[in-house]
């Protein structure tokens, strides 16, 4: 070995912006590389075959046995919505989101990423995009492969609110398990399971102002305003849904939710000292 | 820009501390180095890594300030374009191959795809891989990963290079082709900082030493002024004498005696001494005046390794600072 043949006149990127950029595409094609596992592909079919045999087989039921509900597009849009953009994009999110920051620990990798400059950023945003790509692109395919099952008297209306929804939700859920990967070390996909059960799932649908503050409410909101669901009179009440808040509003609050968490997340992930080895 | 960057010292510790909880990992560390190469040196759990990941910016120190080219690692991200880390623990890398993995890195540090292969190409030629930069890292032996993870931090063509226990895992002709690829970046002018545990290997590639022991430096400098240093501490000195029990009489009236022992050996004293060039002078001064009868003196070793030993027996509040490995 030699050092002698070592070019001398290889520079990086000029532009602070153009480094970042290229860093962060970087680190999401290496992590769609890796990702190319047997594993990971069928843990991936599995999440959108699920809600799709679900829907197939309640479908299937209900002919058999000739029990139609009395708004059959309803019924079934509610189930696709609460499977799809929120059960499989949560559950996405909680494994390819989540361990951001624990995985390159666990696996001694962070290190590499801390002496680079900008390495910290460029790992948690591509990683964030690739946790969006993969959880936005199953909830997309379910929904496609599950809507020809239901009857749905509009199905590409249904369709086209369903996949934008399954983006949205991607965007705001993988912001906010980003900052949870970001925030703890250890155990974190139990503080994140817990999080989820707790603020999406429980929070999220008790009739009270608080409801308000999770990404369920806007995005549950935004389904019955596309699809001009009627919003009957206990549903008014239980304040589960907004009425008269226009939809651009809805949006922004889980785009504009989902960039701030992830600028908070960029902050601490550029000063936080994790702790990846036991020599003192 | 690189006229300035000339004139900064490479590293300047101000009285550094790093608390770990209740754990100190370096105790008031005051340093400055110019340009050049380094071995840290310092057995496991020194605080080597610590002091490492001080100088990266990935942690931050509880107290004093740590200067990296004039710079403070923790707010300049540019800085660490200018450092490579060729870090200990072992490449952990799952399903990409080398020439991936190292896209990775060096995208990361700034360079375009077009350029980032470029270099890709000629670093792994220079660590020996380029006919195995398509196999996955996890196929690797020790050795192959351990020529990845030095490509990574050569291949943007750093100023300081960092090593923490490079020769780890890496067989006789491993550890020769590191040392030579070392020794050669010295000679181009490029700083260097070897952490290591064993000492001998570190020898070959510089002169300049940084002895820690429990976050603490113990000494530093070349290896000259380490051993005046030598010279200065108490160390063990051997006596063969078949009149031993004068000699201990006459040595027992010396100042500079701090313990005489008869070994198990007849004829021979080991005696730990203060001063070991006034012993050295009063046994010829002896003899000459036909006093005494010497047949063999042994003295420490007088390289670093004995220092060290000394140095870590001292800090540590030893009796004795065992330089010859004869109880005392």
């Amino acid at each position: 070995m030699s050092m002698g043949n070592v070019t001398e006149s290889i520079q990086p990127i000029e532009s602070p912006w153009g480094r970042g950029a290229s860093g962060v595409l970087a680190v999401a094609r290496y992590e769609i590389l890796r990702s190319l596992t047997l594993w990971r592909i069928s843990l991936w079919l599995a999440m959108i075959l699920f809600p799709v045999a679900l829907v197939a087989m309640v479908s299937y039921n209900m002919h058999r046995d000739g029990q139609e509900p009395p708004e059959p597009g309803l019924v079934f849009t509610m189930i696709l919505f609460v499977l799809i953009p929120e059960v499989v994009t949560v559950l996405g999110m909680l494994l390819w989101a989540t361990p951001i920051v624990s995985s390159e620990l666990e696996g001694q990798t962070w290190i590499y990423s801390l002496v680079r400059p900008g390495g910290r950023r460029s790992v948690l945003l591509g990683k964030y995009l690739v946790a969006v790509l993969w959880t936005a692109s199953c909830g997309i395919l379910a929904v496609s492969l599950a809507i020809p099952w239901t009857g749905i008297k509009n199905p590409t209306e249904t369709w086209l609110v369903l996949v934008t929804l399954c983006g949205l939700s991607s965007i705001a859920h993988g912001a906010l398990f980003s900052l949870l990967g970001v925030l703890f070390q250890r155990r974190v996909m139990v503080i994140a399971f817990v999080y989820a059960i707790l603020v999406e799932a429980v929070l999220g649908w008790i009739p009270a102002v608080i409801n308000k503050f999770t990404a369920a409410y806007h995005l549950r909101s935004l389904l019955f305003q596309w699809l001009d669901f009627p919003i009957t009179e206990p549903l008014r009440s239980s304040q589960l849904l907004s009425d008269g808040t226009p939809a651009w509003v809805h949006v922004t609050c889980l785009l504009g939710g989902a960039a701030v968490l992830l600028i908070v997340s960029c902050w601490r992930i550029s000063h936080c000292q994790y702790t990846w080895q036991s020599d003192v | 820009m690189a006229e300035a960057h000339v004139e900064q010292p490479l590293l300047h510790f101000d009285h550094v501390s790093l608390m770990y909880g209740t754990v100190m990992g370096v105790n008031d560390l005051h340093l400055d180095l110019p340009h050049g190469a380094y071995a840290l040196v310092g057995p496991n759990g020194a605080g080597k890594s610590t002091l490492i990941s001080l100088i990266t910016g990935a942690l931050r120190p509880t107290l004093g300030h740590v200067r990296v080219f004039g710079e403070n690692p923790q707010r300049s991200g540019n800085l660490l374009q200018r450092i490579g880390l060729c870090p200990a623990s072992d490449l952990l890398v799952h399903g990409v191959s080398a020439r991936e993995w190292l896209m990775l890195q060096l995208r990361l540090s700034g360079f375009s795809k077009a350029k980032a292969a470029e270099r890709i190409g000629e670093v792994l030629e220079l660590v020996g891989l380029t006919s195995s930069q398509h196999r996955p890292i996890h196929t690797f032996s020790l050795g192959m990963r351990q020529r990845c993870k030095l490509a990574q931090s050569i291949a943007h063509d750093p100023e300081l290079l960092i090593l923490d226990e490079p020769f780890n895992g890496l067989d006789p002709v491993g550890r020769f082709q590191m040392s030579e690829l070392l020794i050669d970046w010295t000679k181009r002018g490029k700083s260097l900082l070897l952490a290591s545990h064993v000492l001998h290997e570190v020898e070959r590639i510089t002169n300049s030493f940084i002895l820690i022991f429990g976050g603490r430096l113990l000494a530093s400098g070349t290896a000259g002024e380490l051993r005046r240093l030598l010279a200065d501490l108490p160390q063990d000195v051997i006596v063969d004498s078949p009149q031993r029990d004068v000699l201990a009489e006459r040595l027992g009236g010396q100042s500079w005696i701090r313990a005489i022992h008869r070994d198990n050996i007849s004829d021979r004293l080991v005696l730990t001494v203060e001063k070991p060039l006034e012993l050295y002078a009063k046994l010829a001064e002896w003899v000459d005046e036909g006093a005494i009868d010497i047949q063999r003196v042994t003295g420490s070793e007088g390289d670093i390794s004995t220092l060290f030993r000394m140095l870590v027996s001292k800090h540590r509040g030893e009796r004795a600072y065992q330089s010859t490995g004869v109880a005392s």
